[in-house]
């Protein structure tokens, strides 16, 4: 297929791509909310007529009367949501057109998911949003066949950036401080580990060396989004990102289930839960909703914690601890690309200038959001924080950032075609799956064992 | 120590970014790439300047380059 051939979209992107990547829209649409808010509080007010979502609920009237009362809130909302997110789309290279139609399904399904997740028998199910929004999505992406207009606003990346965005306002910046070597220490002595392990164990098994660093980054750094970098910086076959990424894919899907599922039968709390999520989970999206789920748990008080602090944790491992060294592990593998992979005749250099390019600009939004709300809740006393900071400055931000998530768990089951994910050969497996078990000690031995005293009173 | 720093010095020209057969749009990419979507994006800060060589079937860094380069038509190649 020549580029630029059939469908009539350029073959090229502008060279000023970078200023329209994912990344900086997620940070603007985020922060614009928080400034939105605080301008809101600071003149006595607040989002939280906007910031509508579903509450506990027990009969079918309850459900009726809820939305009876705030249709009107949930139409604002979602013509909101609808607005910017299509304008963001469309400075993204998108049909602001398709994408709309098809955030209007996203929103509507949303809401049946936050409704069903408010019933209260599905606290005691134990059937928290993410869960549900998952195993809805992949119903519908694996039983019918969605139009192309739905899919264009099954942005997973996208909706759970800004969702970071928005979780960074109700972390305090010293916090974030204070935790962030912490976070970078465990994160960073757990991912070079795991990374060693698969590389080596897939280079033993004669695993292709491009194939084999690229599993390794899945295994040990930040998932898909390593793979892609990785393979970019090494010149992969497009065949084995295929197979790296199915395989991140099928265990991330596990671990949603599997790592919540494993720190409330041990018994960890909240923060500990959340750091070892931090440092097990492959993607950020599916992180979100393990740490989510077990979130769910402590709020249920069947651990205990809060479920911001499982969240905060594993934000604070993921986000901060691994995704932001993607660029220098993508520059470092270019150089042993360059140098020992490669012939010295293929006239490449290593272009260091991508440790900066390839950084997850998101993350900056998430830093400057909890920097503009420490700023604005600092004159208050610690008596106003509960009372007036927290529910008419942060609780709206919650919400939406709520809603931010549950966008993106829905599009991950909505994407995933089962059938179209790639075979894998059983050495892929193996290796990769060494690495899964390794990670998983690790990062328990450092999250209840080293760092226990520190996660589990993260932010009290 | 020569060599070293040789590798990190840019090499212009006959680069992939420039190349017909180099595939960087986002939204090709990800169709191309089945199910990278679900937990990754093509649009990402991440992506950034890699593309597909639909010519050898690999995914890699505009600044790669080969003998089987071939300007891209007028309009369409990237400057820097």
């Amino acid at each position: 297929m020549t580029p630029g051939a059939a469908d009539g979209v350029p073959a090229h992107a502008s060279p000023d791509r970078a200023w329209l990547a994912e990344d900086w829209w997620a940070a603007i649409v985020g922060l614009g909310v928080v400034v939105a808010a605080i301008v809101a509080f600071a003149s006595g007010d607040s989002l939280n007529w906007f910031a509508v979502t579903p509450r506990v609920w027990s009969t079918v009237q309850d459900l009726i009367d809820q939305f009876a009362g705030d249709a009107g809130r949930y139409l604002a909302l979602g013509g909101v949501l609808l607005t910017v997110f299509a304008a963001a789309a469309r400075l993204m290279g998108q049909r602001p057109v398709r994408f709309a139609a098809g955030f209007v399904g996203v929103y509507l399904v949303s809401i049946v998911i936050l409704t069903a997740s408010a019933w209260d028998n599905s606290r005691h199910l134990n059937l928290e949003t993410p869960l549900i929004a998952l195993v809805l999505g992949l119903l519908l992406a694996n039983t019918v066949r969605l139009p192309d207009w739905l899919e264009s606003s099954l942005r997973v990346e996208f909706y759970i950036k800004i969702g970071v965005v928005l979780l960074g306002a109700t972390l305090p910046l010293p916090v974030i401080v204070l935790a962030g070597p912490i976070a970078i220490l465990q994160a960073s002595l757990a991912s070079v580990v795991t990374f060693l392990v698969i590389y080596n164990v897939a280079r033993f098994l004669d695993i292709d060396r491009r194939l084999a660093a690229m599993l390794a980054g899945g295994g040990s750094i930040c998932g898909v989004s390593a793979i892609i970098a990785i393979a970019g910086a090494v010149r992969a076959k497009r065949q084995d990102i295929s197979v790296a990424t199915t395989m991140v894919i099928g265990w991330a899907l596990v671990m949603i289930v599997l790592l919540p599922l494993l720190a409330r039968a041990w018994y960890l709390s909240a923060g500990v839960g959340g750091a070892w999520i931090g440092t097990s989970e492959y993607a950020d999206a599916a992180g979100f909703a393990a740490a989510q789920t077990f979130g769910g748990f402590a709020r249920n008080g069947r651990i205990a914690g809060t479920p911001d602090q499982a969240l905060w944790a594993y934000t604070l491992v993921k986000v901060v601890g691994r995704d932001m060294w993607i660029g220098v592990w993508a520059a470092a593998l270019s150089l042993i690309a360059v140098t020992r992979w490669e012939p010295a005749e293929s006239g490449r250099g290593v272009d260091l200038t991508q440790i900066w390019t390839r950084f997850p600009k998101f993350i900056l939004g998430f830093v400057v959001a909890s920097l503009l709300v420490t700023w604005a809740s600092h004159g208050h006393s610690f008596a106003d924080f509960d009372t007036v900071t927290r529910p008419r400055l942060m609780a709206p931000i919650d919400t939406l950032r709520n809603w931010a998530f549950t966008f993106s768990f829905l599009s991950i089951g909505a994407s995933l075609r089962i059938r179209g994910l790639a075979p894998i050969t059983g050495n892929a497996f193996l290796a990769f799956s060494i690495g899964v078990v390794v990670n998983l000690v690790l990062g328990f031995v450092l999250s209840a064992v080293v760092f226990e005293s520190y996660w589990g009173s993260i932010a009290r | 120590m020569k060599r070293l720093l040789g590798l990190f010095r840019q090499r212009g020209g006959r680069d992939c970014g420039g190349c017909r057969h180099f595939e960087d749009n986002p939204h090709r990419i990800e169709r191309m790439l089945p199910n990278l979507s679900v937990l990754g994006s093509a649009h990402a800060s991440v992506a950034f300047g890699s593309g597909i060589c639909v010519l050898h079937d690999t995914y890699q860094s505009d600044r790669f380059g080969c003998e089987d380069w071939v300007a891209a038509a007028m309009g369409a190649a990237r400057g820097r």
